[in-house]
């Protein structure tokens, strides 16, 4: 697939370009939906939203100030950002306390957890945690971002991300090393 | 040990693993087809928002246009007066000098009628009187719009009528032509010629009609009673400044969560700034547009009881001393979620009770069409009712909020927090409205005005939150004091 050819169409309101794009960025922007959300509709609905964004919006990528897949993949993380302080974020949690927590590891990789495995570790931490572990481990924002991204202190941010963190690493010795 | 090494560096570990190229295409990251058929169905959805707004800005634009050629029609009977006035004058005035001049003419040569185009022919040659007063200048007096000419054969009287003036030209009484019509075959440089036989008889004002293409069927509703002159202000824009009160009457808050509303205020207060332009239909009816932005509070107390089943999930934090969670209650508008830091000794507790006071500001702007009426009208003072419907959009939506959790004192934290909701609530409105202008006239232009009125929202503001009733209205109460200027 010729990425630029078809972001190229794209841009000119072709849908068969933006279904060839989406069929190769489908897996790893789902990924990112998976970690933010806490359940598969969310997650979902977040990729819904976004790719209504990245259509309506591909006008506005310049290929010169970064690659694709970095501009599809801010856009994403807003959108589950966004759909995250618009939820009854109360109801959802409840319903996550219904799920199991416990996160049983396949076979093959009893001693080395799989990507699935630990975002669905993320998944399953609770939202507060799960937001400052994603923006500060995997997309690198400092904490003053942070705040500002979620409208919470510097030290709350600090403590959820220590809890968070916490909390995995007490799962993952739980799950892996025992 | 060596594993116990992994997970103590956890953030490299779960960035190492989750990089893209680690993220398998597998069947746990691959999204249902449905979410990419429902984008694009949303892509190719006509956007509703939008078509609002066009609506809306279409009808502004025709509103407009309409003042526009109401305006622009009242301004050409405005000058259609004007110059059917001028042009009566003038008419006068040469045929008074034509006649006076004509009078000096020794002879006039009075002959057997051949038709009413002889008579205006002779009126015509008479014009050109030795005074300059010329032949242009007559039939411009009697073509000064579009005349008919009557001849009275008894009488001997010729009328000669049009939009401005009728006019009556008579001939003496002579033995000759007593039973005859009269062609006044005048020979200009006739020192003989006599036009004693002629007289003005009634120069007598007739009732300005115009035929204006542009709304003529609106004529005696610009006219009024004032005979066709506009001599007020046609226009006024009007500046009020004042309080509004409203209710948005929200309820029933949702019952999805075990948050329950204890105390809801139902009547905020805010601020209002209008812009008005009001045009003058007649005597007693204005159009007018007014232009608002309005800010309003609302306030609302939650008492939220945290069932054990929400907190059942935290057990399993181990030996954590404290952990953060994020219950929320449900606003009018919107959904307060909030952190709170709680000692794990606390989930032991069956329930805790939160208190959520809540304050959400809003802001819009507000676009107004309708009428008024004159209902009375003193010396001073002039009541006017109103009546019209008007738009609002949502600028701006922030949540200032106010958190205070009790559970014994094991609970601590609670924080303020502002954020902007304005994507949680529908960006725009309907309302009629129904309102009373009370105008203290300062001298012929300028007034105080005091404005109140009432607005019922039909689609009304909605926040997009399920605890809102989507049916609910706003209902808001609006005062404002200004001035008003006409031109």
């Amino acid at each position: 697939m010729n990425l630029n050819v078809n972001i190229e169409r794209l841009a000119k309101g072709d849908k068969k370009a933006f279904k060839d794009i989406y069929e190769y960025h489908k897996h790893k922007w789902y990924s990112i939906c998976l970690r933010y959300q806490a359940s598969r509709d969310d997650a979902n609905e977040s990729l819904q939203n976004s790719l209504i964004k990245i259509f309506n919006k591909i006008a506005l990528f310049d290929k010169n100030k970064g690659d694709f897949g970095g501009w599809a993949y801010r856009i994403i993380v807003n959108e589950n950002l966004q759909l995250l302080r618009k939820k009854d974020t109360r109801v959802r949690y409840t319903e996550n306390a219904i799920e199991d927590f416990h996160i049983f590891p396949e076979d093959e990789s009893k001693n080395n957890p799989s990507a699935k495995e630990l975002t669905k570790m993320i998944q399953k931490l609770p939202e507060g945690y799960r937001n400052v572990f994603n923006l500060y481990v995997l997309e690198g924002l400092t904490h003053n971002e942070i705040s500002n991204e979620l409208n919470i202190s510097v030290g709350t941010s600090k403590s959820q991300l220590s809890k968070a963190k916490r909390m995995l690493r007490n799962k993952l010795e739980q799950i892996y090393t025992s | 040990m060596k594993e116990q090494n992994k997970y103590d560096d956890l953030e490299s570990f779960f960035r190492s693993q989750l990089k893209d190229d680690k993220i398998s295409q597998d069947t746990w990251n691959e999204p249902p087809e449905f979410v990419f058929d429902n984008a694009i169905e949303a892509i190719d959805e006509p956007k509703e928002k939008r078509r609002g707004i066009l609506w809306i800005f279409s009808g502004l634009i025709i509103f407009g246009f309409s003042l526009l050629f109401l305006n622009l029609n009242s301004r050409l009977n405005q000058i259609n007066t004007e110059i059917a006035e001028i042009k009566t004058s003038k008419t006068k005035e040469s045929i008074n000098s034509t006649l006076e001049n004509a009078s000096r003419l020794s002879s006039i040569d009075i002959s057997e009628p051949q038709s009413h185009n002889d008579l205006h022919n002779s009126t015509s040659e008479l014009s050109k009187s030795e005074n300059g007063i010329t032949n242009e200048q007559f039939q411009n007096a009697n073509s000064t719009s579009k005349q008919s000419r009557v001849f009275d054969a008894r009488n001997q009287n010729l009328t000669i009528l049009s939009k401005e003036k009728s006019i009556t030209v008579s001939k003496k009484e002579t033995p000759k032509a007593a039973s005859s019509a009269m062609t006044a075959n005048a020979q200009s440089n006739n020192p003989f010629l006599t036009v004693e036989k002629l007289r003005i008889l009634d120069i007598s004002p007739i009732k300005v009609e115009t035929n204006n293409f542009l709304f003529s069927e609106f004529k005696n509703l610009i006219s009024g009673d004032r005979d066709g002159e506009i001599s007020e202000p046609a226009w006024s824009l009007w500046f009020a400044l004042g309080p509004n009160y409203t209710s948005y009457r929200m309820k029933p808050v949702s019952t999805t969560s075990s948050t329950k509303l204890s105390r809801y205020q139902d009547l905020e207060r805010g601020t209002s700034v209008d812009l008005g332009l009001t045009r003058k239909i007649n005597s007693k009816w204005n159009a007018y547009t007014k232009f608002s932005w309005l800010k309003s509070n609302t306030i609302s107390q939650f008492n939220s009881k945290l069932q054990s089943a929400d907190i059942i999930q935290i057990q399993d934090v181990g030996d954590m001393e404290s952990i953060d969670m994020r219950p929320s209650s449900n606003t009018p508008l919107t959904s307060n979620s909030f952190d709170a830091t709680m000692t794990t000794d606390s989930f032991m507790v069956d329930q805790m009770n939160c208190v959520v006071d809540s304050e959400e500001s809003l802001s819009f702007l507000a676009l107004e069409l309708g009428l008024e009426r004159v209902i009375w009208e003193g010396p001073k003072l002039k009541l006017s009712a109103q009546v019209g419907g008007a738009t609002k959009f949502n600028i701006s939506a922030r949540q200032e909020s106010d958190f205070k959790v009790y559970e014994n004192t094991k609970m601590k934290f609670w924080s303020n927090q502002q954020r902007d909701i304005k994507d949680e609530i529908n960006d725009w409105s309907f309302d009629l409205l129904g309102g009373l202008i009370l105008d203290y006239n300062i001298n012929r232009t300028s007034s105080i005005v005091l404005n109140t009125n009432y607005r019922r929202g039909i689609s009304a503001l909605n926040g997009n939150h399920k605890s809102v009733n989507q049916k609910s209205y706003t209902n808001i109460l609006q005062v404002g004091i200004g001035l008003r200027k006409s031109f």
